[in-house]
């Protein structure tokens, strides 16, 4: 295996988590926008991500376009196997994106009702079809050995990929709720709490359920061994570390650092779910067809030099000054009209 | 209908349609980093007023730009896998700068823009517009390096079927690369060109502003002219010759040659048909074309009687979408000379009928350049990429009905907000810019 491949396998992990992490949030604020109450209200929430969310964004373009340009067929059978899905989440992103930025040039009525509708549905149903993802990859996707979508949407559907994306809908949400209790203040802040208050909760109950799911669903190939690896154990144990933090962050009023402890649980179930994957990254349900591997996906080593070249000079712009322009927006959020 | 046929339409549909959008942004973002510094530095609240009318429509044309362009990144995978899986080695490594270059620096930096208005530095608010044109254009790079690749490959190998990357800059830098470039570069500033004489125009004829307008008026008829004018030459000029240099079926197609010949003339109006002769009622400029290539009369021009019937492409669509784009090029031109003399004349505001064509004409060089664009796309049929795999090899093999479910899903979405889109952006002109100084009172 070109150890190269691995590093990509590594960083394809690592954008996936970035996304978790700062998308997540967004879609959460976007999700819960449902019980957002006065005007006033909406804007503050939409003003409390209207700077970031478009960048938060891209991390989903940027694990996209490293299964694109680095592991194609990984990319071809993915896509093409959840044809549906992708195609209702790509409308939930277009309708989040317009609702958002359009939201504020329209004066009250019909289309602006029907743009916060556009918002929460958009947001929650990106945000239960990542996990709903996961769940079907961990369990096995029906293409055959040309990479052949076969069989049909309603496949999709199992005990794993539902509670997947139950469970990420309500991690999105947690995390969308956290963010809100970092970024306003007052009535608004209070409701944000009472929404913690629930999802510190369920979340954690969901998360239960689909670890116990897993054990049974998920494909058997990549269960062999497993519970003896440390790339196991380790992440596992991050995650639970790491939620139970952002539990008691949540309890002792210590909103940042709880969202920050939600950001490492995300990331850690990513790496958790990486590791079960390694050195696969895509079994096939059918029987008798080989995963997808990290090995048998990867692109060219001329390639995987040029894109790793490309990477490390761009990527670490791109965190300064995604910090910077989260620096530049700290403090309570003000109405996000413009 | 079949598989293949569907995926094309979703794909040309989706493409048109986000195509409309950058191709807006990627002039107006540099048109908006001149005004702003013109604001910035010389202190001018009236440019700021319109700097601001401006950037609201830059801002609404973006987002809907963004959305739409999503679909693409993840459209190779879902119906063109088989390209995907081919050809990724090289087109993965054109599209993974352009997310880390280009993406990530216009979103990052256009909430930056948007909402540090009155809340961040002034000069760190003029870097900020300064960073999403450059994004904007960098994404633009890559993109096109990836298309001229489809059209004119270099820098790789074919191994077991598939292709690979052997020579990284040869790739990203093929034969097309650079006057593809320039081409669709100039051709956003040229949109923006007459977006801004259709706004201005709009506020010289309503009374809105007008001092303002008056101000800009000239700059913008000269950057009009400018643009327009190197869109025909060199860009356009350059763009034909190096097709029919490397893709001779598509040369033969969109001037309908019908025998290879070295007396060729230039096709001033003709009616094109899918069958010999291929144009009926022509005008013609005889003998012209060997000089224009650059090339004497010994220099043999391919027909389409040369080329296979299986390796051409469908003629009366390119040929009615180039003659399309030269035609309205030649109007552009005209139409900003015209301005430039009346104005230098002093006589444009005595002269209602050109601004009432600026205002209505405001979509036209979007026309263009969705013509320009189907005339280098249908004309690399049946190819997707030249002389390598064609387009029926390259798709999914999967449910039409899926295929015709997202068609449904994302067409009637599309549709939807493109009529919210038109509807606020002809508001936001007919409105003019806002009253006041033009700072900003809560960012």
């Amino acid at each position: 295996m070109d150890s190269l491949a691995v590093v990509w396998f590594v960083l394809e992990a690592v954008f996936l988590a970035f996304y978790a992490v700062l998308d997540g949030f967004d879609l959460g604020v976007g999700t819960l926008f449902a019980f957002a109450k006065t005007e006033e209200e909406k804007r503050t929430w939409l003003g409390s991500i209207g700077p970031v969310w478009n960048g938060n964004e891209v991390w989903a373009i940027g694990a996209v376009g490293t299964l694109l340009a680095v592991f194609p067929p990984v990319y071809a059978a993915l896509l093409s196997t959840l044809y549906v899905p992708v195609y209702l989440v790509l409308a939930s992103l277009i309708i989040r994106a317009v609702a958002i930025e359009y939201r504020t040039s329209l004066r009250d009525g019909f289309v602006k009702s029907l743009l916060d509708v556009g918002i929460v549905g958009g947001s929650g149903f990106v945000a239960f079809a990542l996990g709903f993802a996961g769940g079907n990859i961990l369990h096995g996707l029906p293409f055959n050995g040309n990479l052949a979508p076969q069989g049909s949407f309603l496949a999709l559907f199992h005990p794993l990929s539902v509670i997947g994306g139950l469970a990420s809908l309500a991690f999105f949400c947690l995390h969308g709720a956290s963010w809100l209790v970092v970024k306003t203040e007052g009535e608004t802040q209070k409701r944000a709490k009472r929404f913690v208050k629930v999802l510190r909760v369920a979340f954690p109950a969901l998360l239960l359920v689909t670890a116990v799911t897993s054990a049974f669903a998920v494909d058997s190939s990549l269960l062999h061994g497993v519970p003896g690896k440390p790339g196991f154990w380790i992440p596992a144990v991050l995650a639970v570390a790491a939620l139970g933090l952002s539990i008691g962050f949540s309890l002792t009023e210590k909103p940042l650092f709880s969202f920050i402890a939600n950001g490492a649980t995300v990331a850690a179930l990513v790496a958790l779910g990486a590791c079960i994957l390694f050195p696969a990254m895509l079994p096939s349900s059918l029987p008798g067809i080989a995963a997808l591997t990290v090995a048998n996906s990867a692109v060219s080593h001329t390639a995987l030099t040029v894109n790793l070249i490309t990477a490390t000079i761009g990527v670490p712009f791109v965190i300064a000054y995604t910090v910077f322009s989260y620096f530049l927006f700290r403090g309570k959020a003000t109405d996000g009209h413009y | 209908m079949d598989g293949l046929l569907l995926a094309r339409i979703q794909f040309a549909l989706t493409i048109g349609y986000h195509f409309l959008f950058p191709s807006l942004t990627m002039g107006t973002a540099w048109v908006l980093v001149v005004l702003e510094g013109i604001a910035f530095f010389r202190k001018d609240t009236g440019v700021l007023r319109f700097a601001r009318l401006l950037a609201k429509i830059f801002v609404i044309t973006f987002a809907i730009g963004v959305g739409s362009g999503i679909i693409m990144s993840f459209q190779f995978g879902t119906n063109w896998s088989r390209f995907s899986v081919m050809v990724n080695d090289v087109i993965g490594s054109f599209l993974l700068p352009e997310v880390v270059f280009a993406f990530f620096l216009e979103s990052t930096f256009m909430g930056i823009y948007v909402f540090g208005r009155g809340r961040v530095p002034k000069p760190l608010h003029w870097v900020s517009i300064i960073m999403v044109a450059l994004g904007v254009t960098m994404s633009a790079f890559w993109i096109l390096s990836a298309n001229s690749w489809m059209h004119t490959p270099a820098g790789y190998a074919l191994s077991h079927g598939k292709i690979v990357l052997t020579d990284f800059w040869t790739a990203v830098i093929n034969h097309t690369t650079i006057i593809r470039f320039l081409h669709t570069f100039d051709s956003s500033l040229v949109y923006s060109a007459f977006f801004l004489l259709g706004m201005l125009s709009w506020m010289l004829l309503k009374g809105k502003d007008a001092d303002v307008a008056r101000k800009l008026f000239g700059g913008a008829l000269l950057f009009a002219l400018i643009t327009s004018v190197v869109q025909v030459f060199p860009f356009g000029h350059s763009s034909i010759v190096s097709v029919e240099r490397h893709q001779k079926a598509k040369f033969a197609t969109l001037e309908a040659v019908s025998r290879s010949t070295n007396e060729l003339g230039l096709i001033l109006f003709g009616v094109p048909s899918p069958n010999p002769p291929y144009t009926l009622w022509k005008i013609e400029f005889p003998g012209i074309m060997n000089p224009l290539l650059g090339t004497n009369n010994t220099y043999t021009i391919t027909g389409l009687d040369a080329i296979p019937a299986d390796n051409r492409p469908p003629l009366v669509l390119t040929f009615i979408t180039f003659h399309l784009m030269v035609y309205l090029g030649g109007l552009f031109i005209a139409a900003a000379l015209l301005g430039f003399i009346l104005q230098r004349l002093k006589k444009l505001e005595s002269f209602p009928p050109l601004l009432w064509f600026f205002v209505f004409g405001i979509p036209l060089p979007m026309v263009a350049i969705e013509a320009g664009w189907i005339t280098t796309e249908v004309g690399r049929q049946p190819w997707i990429i030249q002389d390598i795999l064609r387009t029926r090899d390259a798709v999914t093999v999967i449910a039409p009905g899926e295929v015709l479910f997202s068609i449904i899903l994302i067409g009637a979405l599309e549709l939807l907000f493109l009529a919210l889109y038109i509807t606020l952006v002809v508001r936001t002109i007919r409105k003019g810019p806002e009253a006041g100084n033009g700072e900003a009172k809560n960012g």
